[in-house]
């Protein structure tokens, strides 16, 4: 007894001295499941941030293609979801989820993340520190340029709701940081960094060029696309990463093949090398849907398949457009004459141009996001897109409806104190 | 000589007897009527003497049981009378009455039952006895005669006369049935017993306490009365048999859960319920402990989430209160915290608990504490109650030991039919070429079809059972031991749950001030979910399917290749090994001074894999097709260490004032580590292992969240019907940080028993029964570990060609200032009893205030972060009334009737947001949180008018409030009938009204796959109410609003009324029972789920396929499986 007595009050003696001995201790728990921001040193590796921006943004853009792709009907959609069939019925609704998650969530958080990316290395002393800098500028550029042509009004970091061409104007303002900044840079170093600073230069003035075109400035449009370099690309990147397919794959390949999801619209299942396609085989005769015919996207067919962002050849669009007809006629028949097409021999007038001309876009530039911006630029002349009230594709559903931009979604407007 | 030789001389010699050798010899076969080492022991003994001497008894004895006895009749002592009433006890049990005084015992060997001196306890001693009974019964047979017998090893030396008191006897209720676990205590000598299942007790009082005076037995049992039984104390056997009833107002009883101090029910100032699992599961269809809970205790909801057996359910106390952090109570087992938590498997197919990893048999009973008010002492994250388990002991006290065996089978029946999809033919579907039904049918015709049916998916499942429990003890241990296999395949393909458990409890009492209680508890869990839910390999995809597809690669499913063949290969087992040790030290060092430590983990070992096999038919996506393996590992460890301990003093002349003074602190951690790893292509189905896979994915992490409380209480008692509390907690947890401060919890109360007051008996005589009580209380919810910090996610990055590289996303900006949510309640309530304890009334009100509302504020996603912070911000209220009447309507020895109605009301409102705009989730954002409104009611456009004319139905141009989510009223009903003893019919009936539920399910076959029988035959229906279902919509200034968006008719009214159990237990007869070589059998036939009533829609109004498991309030289906019938046998023995 002696021994359990002995036992029981040693116990009670260190439960007793545990609050003043061991609690602080004993409380102090770690947490590695997520990054605590006091451990991460953004100057130590400035391409952490800025490079996850930019990741963020070849996440957002991918789907955002896809969803605006369906609304001016690139695609079709072949997967069963209620959600889904409203982009392509162009009523989608501010509280769909997928306008939110798919569209709205990612190129916000690429906006803000490019955005902290730039505050936070602003300052920092290193070309490499300024090189990212600058990186971070041209995705917050291109990410207000997605929402402003996609949405019909467009936030920055939880501020009032901004018109598309205050949207537009914050992406020009951001380019402008990414043309200097890049410029300055290239004009101080040399080899990789200056390289690259030229890509930057140019990717951002593309980027500018088609912010000014949506805004209807056609001169600055035309000047900023003047200035890009003859066989200027920037892609962005996708890789094979089974670990995170979501984040680092080519969506339309992971929608395609892991999906049955994307189907090519039936207008754009034409003979151009431009829009590449397969029609449905017998293994797979239908889309996930089991209603539509599977037509597969063949534009990008791996999961590490590059999308581009901004080119040459768009900046000689945005140039031909800004121009006028002479020069639209110019770039048609450039076009059609390298993609297989023969020469346009339809009427010249403006409209009848533009209209050709949007085609050609439309083709060049088929799923890369930017058919909807150029539909609401130029509703009259980019065809292929259902009027209101014309039938959906799959039976049994309501027509078509008028939408011709994303409303902000409900997750946005209800979260936003600067909401009415 | 041989030892043969000198036995057989002696027997020939001297005049002995032997009883019922006789009998033996004259049977026919010359083998002695058993040769198992216990039968005859176990034999009834259907003896009744009163005041008889011994040697008559005996011999009674043998000629009732027909068990031969072998013994010394000279040596018998021949002053003794002896009673027994011991029809329905074993010879043994008889025997232990009937040798009491004496000092002989028995032994079984040879055929025989043998009397033998308890001083003959030598090994050697046994063996020359069982020898020369071997022997004797040898000449028996040879001389098939019946001679006189000796044991000439018993005339040794003159019996010692015994100095011990036994008191041995039977309890029953009212209507004569055993009532197993009753506590029947000698207080004055700290003794105790337990009764066994068959009603039977025996209590030794050591010979050096033995005294020839006046005392007093206590019989306690939970659901019963108690009751004292005076009777003189001597060196006796003494025979009690109690009746005690069966209680409605149960305030003496004794809860563990409540509070510190005194444990009576009378002294608790907050309602704590207590679940009589052993009566329950005596007669109702349960096997799992949320069947345990479900519908018997008024204001605990216990919702299943779908049909598909190892299903996980959703426990509510007091409804909800926190929008972003659980809602699910504590839960503990015999106070030692256990894991529970929902784990969603399947790629989102269901959800399994670790709940259900605890075997409703193993439980004695379960107290729930309900709210804040009680739950003080379980600290900073109790505020959604506590489930306190308590296992079942060993008979500490009586020298016995019982064995129960168990067997269950059950037939699991649909309980369904599953709707039919339809589709119009069309012009190439009615083609001779056409593979579809539709073929050779005119254009326009309405074909149907039901995958699920036509292809014999949905069939019969099967549930068996064995449990084996031991349970026994002696003067100053006890033990209780189980083992138990089941295993249960459901409606679907790949549903199956194999459970093996194992529960040891060990009760040591080393010295009067000293008891240790170690347990030890092993679970090894397999449980295999069907696919269901909202993937794309959900086998309730049937529902969405498409008639005109068969024939082609869907085959009337929705997704080509994949269909019910596709669907039922793949496997998702959820595996876990379980393990919960514990110690519980319990210490009197003074009679005012009594401490209890308990130490005591949980430790889960969970495998989780999820298998899609290699395959030629393009059943998945093209990846998938290789083969698929995911592999996870997690480990969940709870540690408790918990000390209480209290001084008590009394005071004034006649100690009617008592004081105790109760403290103590409480630490748990919580570990929990998880390795995930998946892999596509492999070589072979056989080899389906990560390790095999040709692309490999793997993950993992850890975390850690630790509180500690202490806390203290002052009780104030006087005259043992007043009491008063004073108490407060502090807690602290990981969750805020180091720097955060402590957490303050304060808690007052009192309750008064008014009728135990001399006025009351003369004012009011009909009310026996009458108390008041009042509590407040104050505790919290904890959010989950680092909630405060400003983070980053691990998000990688592409760098290059090929190359990825580590990158971080904005994850959340943190809140230094965060602090646990804070719930303060009070409640007040009546127990009264009446008509002599046989109506009882249980009321209770309560309002609970949850302020500095956790919210996972939903940040603009503007703001770039992809997780929301928490914040503390808003109130929320919860106020209802708890009424619980029980009545035993009718109490006569050979009837029985009692009946049970609980009923709770809830009243749930947000009052405050802290100004943020209305929160929306859910599923087309349906689900909100307003204030001045429930949690999480349904919100949407509703159509306001129909244009006939313009063929359009028009909507609101805002979302309207359609309903609630939270049911307003449940109740339930129960009743036991009890005939001739033995036979008990029981039935449980339950419902819910006053919410509403998504039926998702409908809405996807009518605004997507179109594949309803009302939308394929809308035409028929008149204009106006086929534009409000269908549309197109339109808001009065013309703008259209997508189809998806008008929701109304699918939010539907989710009340129902549903007979939950029903059963027949019957009790056989000795004579059947002798058969069958046991004490007890009785055979329970009953049905789970046997009808119901609702005016939902789709299935089953309870299923819901979106669990909540953050304090995520949808209450919606979407293509989930209804909850089954369960037909159920049940027989159970016990030795």
């Amino acid at each position: 007894m002696k021994i359990i007595r002995t036992f029981i009050t040693a116990i009670a003696a260190a439960a007793g001295s545990l609050p003043a001995t061991a609690c602080g201790d004993f409380l102090s728990v770690q947490t590695p499941n997520v990054i605590d921001a006091g451990t991460l040193d953004p100057s130590a590796d400035p391409t952490v941030l800025s490079f996850s921006a930019q990741q963020n943004l070849a996440t957002a853009a991918g789907l955002a293609n896809l969803r605006s792709g369906y609304v001016v009907w690139e695609a079709w959609n072949g997967f069963p979801t209620v959600q889904l069939e409203d982009f392509g019925l162009r009523s989608v609704a501010p509280d769909n989820p997928l306008l939110s998650a798919n569209v709205w969530v990612p190129l916000s958080i690429a906006l803000r993340s490019a955005d902290v990316a730039v505050e936070t290395l602003r300052g920092t002393a290193g070309d490499r520190a300024k090189l990212e800098e600058v990186r971070s500028s041209l995705i917050a550029g291109f990410a207000a340029v997605y929402i402003a042509e996609l949405f019909c009004q467009g936030v920055i970091n939880g501020g009032p709701p901004l018109t598309t061409a205050q949207m537009l104007d914050s992406a020009g303002a951001r380019f402008t940081d990414a043309i200097d900044g890049g410029r300055a840079l290239a004009g101080a170093t040399t080899g990789a960094t200056q390289a690259t600073a030229n890509t930057i230069v140019n990717a951002a003035l593309v980027g500018r060029a088609r912010a000014h075109l949506q805004a209807g400035r056609k001169a600055e449009a035309a000047a900023d696309a003047d200035q890009v370099s003859a066989g200027f690309r920037f892609d962005f990147l996708y890789v094979d990463n089974p670990a995170a397919r979501v984040r680092l794959a080519n969506p339309f390949w992971r929608f395609t093949f892991d999906q049955a999801q994307v189907v090519v619209a039936a207008d754009f299942r034409v003979d151009d090398p431009r829009v590449p396609w397969l029609a449905p085989t017998p293994e797979q005769p239908r889309a996930n849907d089991g209603i539509t015919d599977f037509y597969q996207q063949g534009k990008w067919r791996s999961y590490g398949a590059p999308i581009r962002l901004a080119s040459t050849i768009e900046a000689e669009y945005i140039a031909a457009e800004a121009r006028g007809t002479a020069d639209m006629l110019t770039l048609i028949a450039a076009q059609r004459a390298a993609n297989s097409q023969p020469g346009y021999s339809g009427p010249t007038d403006d409209a009848s141009v533009l209209t050709e001309l949007m085609e050609q876009r439309g083709r060049e530039f088929y799923l890369e996001g930017k058919r909807l911006g150029d539909f609401r630029r130029n509703p009259d002349n980019v065809l292929h897109v259902p009027a209101p009230g014309s039938a959906y594709f799959k039976p049994g559903l309501n027509p078509v409806g008028s939408m011709v931009c994303f409303p902000i979604p409900t997750t946005e407007s209800t979260t936003n104190p600067n909401f009415p | 000589m041989s030892r043969k030789d000198l036995l057989r001389q002696s027997l020939l010699g001297l005049p002995l007897i032997v009883a019922g050798a006789q009998a033996l010899a004259q049977q026919s076969s010359v083998v002695p009527a058993s040769t198992s080492g216990r039968t005859l022991l176990s034999q009834p003994a259907r003896l009744t003497v009163e005041n008889v001497p011994l040697r008559i008894a005996l011999a009674k004895l043998v000629e009732r049981s027909e068990v031969p006895l072998a013994l010394s009749p000279s040596r018998l002592p021949t002053n003794i009378s002896v009673s027994c009433a011991c029809e329905s006890l074993t010879v043994a049990d008889a025997l232990n009455v009937l040798l009491a005084e004496t000092a002989f015992t028995y032994r079984e060997a040879g055929g025989y039952v043998l009397l033998i001196p308890s001083t003959f306890r030598r090994e050697r001693a046994f063996d020359a006895a069982d020898a020369m009974v071997r022997d004797i019964a040898e000449e028996l047979r040879l001389r098939k005669a019946a001679p006189v017998i000796q044991a000439p090893y018993f005339a040794s030396s003159p019996v010692p006369r015994p100095k011990r008191a036994v008191i041995t006897g039977t309890v029953r209720n009212r209507a004569g049935v055993p009532v197993a676990g009753a506590l029947i205590s000698l207080a004055r000598l700290q003794l105790s017993a337990q009764s066994n299942e068959a009603g039977v007790y025996q209590l030794i009082v050591p010979e050096d306490q033995v005294s020839a005076r006046e005392d007093t037995l206590r019989v306690t049992r939970i659901g019963y009365s108690p009751s004292t039984v005076p009777f003189q104390l001597g060196s006796a056997t003494i025979r009690l048999d109690i009746v005690i009833n069966e209680q409605v107002v149960k305030l003496d009883e004794v809860l563990v859960s409540g509070t510190a101090g005194s444990q009576l029910r009378r002294a608790q100032s907050a309602e704590v319920a207590t679940v009589d699992a052993s009566k329950i599961m005596r007669t109702a269809p349960i096997t799992s402990v949320s069947q345990l809970l479900a519908s018997r205790v008024a204001g605990v909801s216990v919702g299943e989430s779908n049909g598909a057996v190892g299903g996980t359910t959703l426990i509510r106390i007091r409804g909800v209160s926190s929008i972003s952090l659980s809602n699910e109570p504590l839960v503990f087992v015999d106070g030692v915290k256990i894991d529970y938590r929902h784990m969603t498997i399947g790629g989102g197919t269901g959800n399994v608990s670790t709940l259900s990893d605890l075997s409703p048999s193993d439980i004695e009973s379960i107290e729930v504490v309900k709210g804040p008010a009680a739950a003080t002492l379980y600290g900073a994250d109790a505020s959604a109650g506590v489930i306190q388990i308590l296992t079942k002991r060993g008979t500490l006290g009586s020298t016995q030991f019982r064995q129960t065996l168990t067997v269950d089978a059950a037939v699991i029946e649909p309980n369904w039919t599953p709707p039919a999809n339809f589709a119009t033919c069309g012009a190439a579907d009615v083609a001779p070429t056409s593979l579809n039904p539709c073929n050779g049918l005119a254009v326009g015709s309405l074909i149907s079809d039901s995958p699920l049916q036509r292809g014999n998916i949905l069939n019969d499942g099967l549930g068996r059972s064995v449990r084996w429990s031991g349970r026994g003890g002696d003067r100053n241990y006890g033990f209780f031991t189980s083992l138990g296999y089941n295993r249960e395949t459901g409606v679907l393909p790949q549903n199956e749950m194999i459970q093996s458990n194992g529960r040891a409890n060990f009760t040591f009492l080393p010295h009067p001030t000293l008891n240790l209680d170690a347990s030890l508890g092993l679970t090894r869990d397999i449980n295999r979910q069907p696919q269901l839910g909202d993937g794309t390999y959900s086998m309730m995809l049937a529902l969405v399917g498409n008639p005109l597809s068969i024939g082609g690669a869907a085959d009337g499913w929705i997704i080509p290749g994949r269909t019910g063949t596709a669907i039922s290969n793949i496997r998702n087992e959820f595996a876990n090994v379980r393990v919960i040790p514990s110690v519980k030290v319990s210490y009197t060092p003074q009679r005012w001074f009594t401490n209890r430590l308990t130490i005591g983990t949980d430790l889960s070992r969970v495998r989780y894999e999820r298998f899609l096999p290699r395959n030629d038919q393009g059943w998945y996506t093209p990846i998938e097709n290789t083969g698929f393996i995911q592999q996870n590992r997690y480990a969940f460890d709870t540690h408790t260490f918990d000390y209480l301990g209290n001084l008590d003093h009394s005071f004034g002349a006649g100690q009617d004032l008592r004081a105790d003074l109760s403290f103590g602190m409480q630490v748990i951690a919580t570990h929990v580590d998880s390795a995930l790893t998946s892999g596509t292509g492999l070589a072979s189905n056989a080899s389906n292992v990560v390790s095999s896979a040709t692309t490999v994915n793997a993950g993992g992490g850890w975390s850690d969240q630790r509180s500690v409380g202490y806390f203290g209480q002052l009780q104030f008692g006087y005259r043992d019907r007043l009491f008063t509390q004073f108490g407060a907690r502090i807690d602290r947890n990981s969750a805020f940080g180091t720097a955060a401060g402590s957490f303050f919890l304060p808690k007052v109360g009192m309750s008064y028993v008014v009728s135990d007051e001399d006025y009351w008996q003369r004012t009011f005589p009909f009310i026996n029964t009458f108390l008041v009580r009042a509590a407040y209380g104050t505790t919290g919810r904890s959010p989950t570990p680092g909630a405060s910090l400003r983070t980053f996610a691990p998000a990688p990055y592409v760098s290059g060609p090929g190359v990825s590289a580590p990158g971080v996303i904005l994850l959340s900006p943190g809140n230094d200032s965060l602090r646990a949510e804070r719930g303060t309640e009070f409640e007040a309530g009546i127990e009264t009893g009446a008509g002599d304890d046989r109506l009882g009334l249980k009321l209770t009100y309560f309002s609970k205030l949850t302020r500095d509302l956790l919210l996972q504020s939903p940040l603009p996603p503007s703001m770039g972060f992809q997780g929301a912070p928490f914040v503390n911000i808003g109130r929320v209220v919860n106020r209802g009334v708890e009424a619980q009447l029980n009545a035993e309507i009718i109490r006569m020895e050979n009837l029985a009737w009692g009946a049970r109605l609980g009923v709770s009301t809830l009243h749930n409102e947000i009052e405050s947001l802290g100004g943020l705009a209305p929160i929306r989730i859910g599923i087309q954002n349906s689900s909100h949180f307003r204030v001045g409104e429930p949690l999480g009611v349904f919100y949407g456009r509703r159509v306001v008018s129909t244009d006939v004319a313009g063929g359009r139905a028009i909507v609101s141009d805002t979302a309207q409030f359609i309903g609630n989510s939270i049911p307003k009223l449940e109740g339930n009903f129960s009743t036991d009938l009890t005939l001739f003893r033995n036979l008990v019919v029981s039935g449980l009936l339950d419902w819910k009204r006053g919410h509403y539920k998504f039926n998702l399910t409908d809405w996807f076959r009518e605004r997507a796959s179109t594949t309803s029988e009302r939308y394929q035959k809308r035409a028929d229906l008149p204009d106006d109410q086929r534009l409000r279902l269908f549309g197109p919509y339109f808001t009065a200034d013309g703008t259209a609003v997508a189809a998806s968006s008008i929701f109304e008719d699918y939010i539907q009214h989710a009340s129902f009324v549903r007979i939950r159990e029903v059963s027949v237990t019957y009790d056989a007869p000795s004579r059947m029972v002798t058969l069958l070589r046991a004490n007890t059998a009785s055979l329970t036939i009953g049905v789970r789920n046997l009808a119901l009533w609702t005016d939902y829609r789709f299935g089953d109004p309870e299923s819901v396929s979106y669990v909540p498991r953050d304090g995520r309030f949808a209450a919606a289906e979407f293509n989930t499986l209804p909850q089954t019938r369960r037909w159920y046998t049940r027989v159970s023995l016990l030795f």
